[in-house]
């Protein structure tokens, strides 16, 4: 069994919610929680991210990248990617998009 | 471009997991509350600072929307879309279903191929092959309001869904057949 379905199974034991409680809070259609949790899909990033804000804990956490459970707390930002080709868009006009974006003028 | 079928096939699965995932079980999708419910930010060009618009105004290829993957150090990701809101509404949905791919698949520098495969993923998106296949009976223009999309995305979807008829391929694959089993119910 993968580490993405023991530790949302015993998240949420810990929580004592049930997969209709996590398909209502996710989002998620409870068929897809099942197959989510039950190792027939391999979750995608939107999908972690939404069973990790439900549980509080990071997309790592999940994935099993980190040892022991770490609460979500205030991040700072690493990488941050314009999804652009970089002909259409060079490295340095991406980098001050997000410069003109979110760093303020 | 053409690409393998086996490459179309899985960006239509891809397509109907999504709605199948989140509950977009109509005809037609609202593709701003699928973003919203994958976690994804949305942003308007509308509610950008002058400063912010000007700039973009100046790279031609923001014209229609882009989107931004942030990377937190703890691992999460913090996703945007921005989209241009003064044109008409099935562009703009066609712009966020596109750029729903491009995050999808973590697509950094999107190649050309990548972004054909974007624009098919936004296709089928918005109108399922398989659900078309089913409406095969009513001109593009109805096609059009039931999946509230474009005239020309609508003809483009007809043609689509005749082609594969005329092909022999109208039986609908596994993945096709759960979802419109699931849009009877």
């Amino acid at each position: 069994m993968s580490t993405f379905t023991d530790r949302v199974k015993e998240l949420m034991k810990r929580d004592k919610i049930s997969q209709k409680q996590l398909s209502q809070l996710s989002g998620i259609s409870e068929s897809s929680i099942s197959r989510y949790i039950s190792g027939s899909f391999e979750p995608r990033m939107d999908v972690l991210s939404n069973i990790a804000k439900v549980f509080n804990v990071t997309t790592s956490y999940l994935l099993g990248e980190e040892s022991t459970l770490k609460e979500k707390n205030a991040y700072e930002e690493t990488v941050c990617v314009v999804t652009r080709n970089q002909s259409q868009l060079t490295d340095q006009q991406k980098a001050d998009l997000i410069k003109v974006l979110f760093k303020g003028k | 471009m053409l690409y393998s079928s086996s490459e179309y096939r899985e960006i239509d699965k891809a397509a109907l997991r999504l709605r199948l995932d989140y509950g977009f079980l109509s005809y037609s999708i609202d593709v701003f509350s699928l973003a919203k419910k994958m976690g994804i930010i949305v942003i308007p060009y509308s509610k950008l600072s002058v400063y912010q618009i000007s700039y973009i105004c100046k790279q031609k290829e923001l014209g229609d929307g882009f989107s931004v993957i942030q990377r937190k150090k703890n691992g999460d990701y913090v996703l945007y879309i921005f989209y241009n809101d003064l044109f008409d509404l099935s562009r703009q949905r066609f712009t966020i279903a596109h750029e729903i791919k491009h995050i999808l698949y973590m697509e950094e520098s999107p190649d050309a191929k990548q972004e054909d495969l974007a624009n098919h993923f936004a296709r089928y998106l918005l109108a399922p092959t398989c659900l078309v296949m089913k409406l095969i009976d009513k001109c593009p223009m109805e096609l059009a309001c039931i999946f509230d999309i474009s005239l020309m995305a609508a003809e483009n979807a007809y043609k689509s869904a005749k082609n594969r008829i005329n092909a022999g391929k109208e039986e609908l694959l596994s993945f096709e057949t759960e979802f419109v089993e699931k849009l009877i119910k």
